[in-house]
């Protein structure tokens, strides 16, 4: 055999090679990220609309994720599921913007969906909490169903094979019909789990959740969300409520954003930052990050501004 | 003619009865008096005035409408205007007819004799009007005994159309929403099922009153009826009266025909106290003498004086001294003194709705119509049993694990016919005390298993709930000068079945006036 390297070209290779293994070994998750971000570039997790009314500002959002078309396709059933719980005027931060929730009805009619439906399980008497958000007014100007899930009969049992602690729950019946579910939460502080955005609003799409309490409720939230996926999460941050949440009247904020995703765990860690809190803190983020539902560190995201 | 407007007429007031009991629901917009027939009953307006000591205005000033109308044309308001006199008729003619003998003789003077015992006990502050005064009896019937059960029978429709229409249809929601569209007002289907306490004991009262025509027709308005009985003594001479011409052959068809009972053995005289002007004699009579009008002159006569006698007036009266005698000596009077104010040692859950008056006043002014307890938007007013002792029997108390006191919500004091749930506004609801909650830290899962829980925080409206962190978890506490006792808090307490968290008439601060409840709990 023939030599190939001479002494010096081998000890040039090999020094090269074992400076970039312990480079690799030092930097490795920030290169395999770099990787990624190459990957999906074009393609942001979060889209942040700023400025302008909460109407053109949802327009921007998800248009940001490359329009509403990606979503809604002509003739889709849409189910849009806000978070419309509480006896509360829309100044109070404690629903959704009913603005919002207008201005995704119009997109979702223009991209011509074949019926759109307004789903929540409130807290309050949902006929009532309708009509003091706001949400009976937006509904029927637009011409689209309203529809509050106090009755057994709208929900329907389901299997949540990668639940650690839910096995099986139930869910509205219009969520597993639809061909394209929209998550519209609002950004609020919350008593229990730190926050309440995506994750957490899924809570209103499921019949018994005073179970969930009793089984540990971080876990819970994590588990169903990940049987009931959105298509797109729209986070209403126009205004947010920074204490008494989730139903105040409390202090509130006027951030003047809607974000546009499809990473329930991305648009939330950044709804806690928005709250003045760690993404890391919240248990059910941490719990879905954990459930590989998304990307909990906000460095990793690309963020798209619009 | 005359027979068949006075039917028209019967069923005309029957469905405005029930239209009203049915529009009385959250959310109340449109402000009709749907408490307008228990307040057109003299017996409720004097019965509860006299028991608690109280002018109610607003009844009285409805109430006097039937006084005078009796005094003109008689007992109209039985005959025409009453809509369990109506029912006793509709099912007189569905399953009584030709069943039963022709008597001509009924325990008439029973009636005076209860209504002696219910004065005599109003006297004594104890109110037992709510049990045999037909509008509250009725009210609360068609309430307790038919409103419920109906509804949960089309809840089983609808579950049953869901079970094959995947769409959005809910029969009961869509029937409620079209009629309200229809009627122009607010749906008052209630999109959840209501579940009532003793709704049996309610109908079997009512199955009685119904199966009692099987002895004579009416037999409760002849015999029993308390009303009957005032509005008779108003019409010993009315203005209109009944006339038997000439022509009268004394055959006595008029006489077993009268399902009053009010033609005595004279078929040209009338017993006014006992006619209810239904003009079956008129229709009846086959030599056509027989009409009604004017005569102002009282007719006297041994057959047709009224049916009372001293010795029935005393027995009446010596059964309610004896009845408000026992009542007051039930142990569920006995007064515990909370701070500065007395508590019922009956039931540490007796929770009034808001805007109460005092509780003795309550009791005392309380028809137990039921009128509240179908309003109520969560169901949570429920008829009481022993939480209030046997004076407090039907009762509404909240009962916040069925329903709990909405915060937007007023309708109970708007519409209760007697004022004992005074009218208030949405806004003072913070400042009204009618319990506090407390919580069971051997239950409350927040605290004694570590979890991550809270839910009374959450849905509190008065932000009356706060949490510390205590050994490293959020653990909740109450604040008892913002807790009003709206009872959400338990309502949504996930522990189950009893909550954790409850609440307790210790924080009831009916006795104080609104403006000492809010600097109270400003203090």
């Amino acid at each position: 055999m023939e030599n190939k390297y001479s002494r010096r070209e081998f000890l040039r290779r090999a020094g090269i090679v074992g400076a970039s293994t312990y480079g690799f070994l030092l930097a490795g998750d920030e290169l395999l990220d770099i990787l990624e971000e190459a990957k999906a570039a074009g393609q942001p997790t979060l889209s942040i609309a700023s400025k302008g009314s909460p109407e053109r500002l949802v327009k921007k959002a998800i248009d940001g994720l490359g329009g509403i078309g990606k979503f809604v396709k002509k003739g889709s059933k849409v189910l849009i599921k806000p978070n419309l719980a509480w006896i509360r005027t829309p100044e109070t931060a404690a629903n959704t913007n009913p603005q919002v929730l207008a201005g995704i009805i119009k997109l979702c009619k223009a991209a011509g969906a074949s019926s759109i439906i307004v789903f929540d399980h409130t807290c309050d008497n949902g006929p009532a909490a309708f009509k003091a958000n706001g949400a009976a007014k937006v509904a029927s100007d637009l011409g689209v169903q309203l529809i509050s899930g106090h009755s057994r009969s709208l929900y329907k049992k389901i299997n949540i094979p990668k639940g650690k602690i839910l096995k099986s729950d139930e869910c509205a019946k219009f969520i597993l019909e639809a061909d394209c579910f929209i998550n519209v939460p609002i950004a609020k502080v919350h008593g229990s789990t730190g926050i309440t955005a995506s994750l957490k609003n899924m809570m209103g799409a499921n019949w018994n959740r005073q179970a969930w309490h009793q089984n540990g409720l971080n876990q819970c939230i994590a588990d169903y969300f990940t049987a009931v996926k959105p298509d797109l999460i729209i986070l209403d941050a126009v205004r947010i409520l920074l204490t008494r949440g989730p139903k105040g009247p409390g202090e509130t904020k006027d951030v003047g954003q809607v974000i546009a995703s499809t990473d329930p765990v991305a648009i939330d860690a950044y709804a806690a930052t928005l709250l003045g809190k760690e993404p890391s803190s919240i248990g059910h983020i941490t719990a879905a990050a954990a459930h590989g539902l998304g990307q909990i560190n906000l460095k990793k995201v690309t963020i798209k501004r619009v | 003619m005359t027979k068949t407007v006075r039917r028209i007429c019967q069923i005309i007031f029957l469905v405005i009865f029930l239209v009203l009991i049915l529009i009385t629901a959250y959310p109340f917009e449109h402000n009709l008096a749907t408490d307008l027939f228990v307040q057109l009953s003299p017996l409720v307006a004097l019965g509860a005035s006299i028991a608690s000591r109280t002018l109610i205005w607003e009844a009285i000033s409805f109430s006097l409408i039937i006084i005078v109308l009796s005094i003109i044309l008689g007992r109209v308001f039985c005959g025409w205007i009453c809509p369990l006199g109506t029912t006793l008729d509709i099912s007189d003619a569905l399953f009584f007819r030709n069943r039963r003998k022709k008597t001509s003789n009924s325990p008439h003077k029973i009636k005076y004799c209860i209504l002696a015992g219910l004065f005599v006990t109003a006297l004594f502050t104890t109110q037992a009007i709510y049990l045999l005064d037909p509008m509250c009896l009725f009210t609360r019937t068609v309430i307790l005994a038919f409103i419920a059960p109906v509804q949960m029978m089309l809840k089983w429709l609808n579950e049953l159309g869901n079970a094959w229409a995947s769409g959005t249809f809910e029969p009961t929601i869509w029937l409620g929403t079209r009629i309200s569209s229809f009627l122009g007002m607010r749906p008052f289907v209630s999109n959840t099922q209501v579940y009532f306490r003793s709704s049996l004991l309610v109908f079997a009262i009512f199955a009685t009153i119904i199966g009692l025509n099987s002895i004579s027709r009416r037999f409760w308005c002849r015999n029993l009826c308390p009303l009957g009985a005032l509005l008779g003594l108003f019409s010993w001479s009315p203005i209109l009266k009944r006339k038997v011409g000439t022509k009268c052959n004394e055959c006595s068809r008029c006489r077993t025909d009268c399902k009053m009972n009010a033609i005595p053995k004279n078929p040209r005289l009338t017993k006014a106290t006992e006619c209810i002007v239904c003009f079956d004699c008129v229709e009846i009579c086959p030599q056509n003498t027989v009409s009604f009008g004017i005569r102002l002159k009282p007719e006297r006569h041994k057959e047709t004086a009224l049916d009372i006698s001293r010795r029935h007036v005393l027995q009446g009266a010596g059964i309610g001294l004896a009845f408000a005698a026992l009542v007051k000596v039930d142990p569920a009077r006995k007064l515990a003194i909370n701070g500065e104010m007395p508590i019922k040692l009956s039931s540490d859950t007796l929770i009034r709705p808001p805007g109460s008056v005092a509780e003795d006043k309550f009791i005392a002014r309380c028809v137990r119509c039921g009128m509240c307890m179908k309003a109520c938007p969560t169901n949570g007013l429920q008829p009481a049993f022993h939480e209030a002792g046997i004076e407090g029997f039907w009762t509404p108390i909240l009962m916040p694990r069925i329903g709990y006191c909405q915060e937007d919500c007023n309708i109970c004091g708007s519409i209760c016919p007697t004022n004992a749930i005074e009218p208030f506004d949405t806004a003072e609801k913070k400042h009204i005390f009618i319990g506090t909650a407390c919580i069971d830290r051997s239950k409350c899962i927040a605290w004694y298993a570590d979890k991550k829980c809270l839910v009374c925080d959450e849905h509190c409206s008065y932000k009356a709930i706060y949490w510390k962190v205590v050994d490293g978890t959020n653990r909740p506490f109450v604040n008892e000068k913002k807790c009003v006792g709206c009872g959400i808090c338990e309502a949504k307490c996930p522990i189950q079945p009893f909550a954790a968290i409850r609440v307790y008439s210790y924080g009831d601060k009916r006795h104080m006036t609104r403006d000492e409840q809010k600097t109270w709990s400003e203090s």
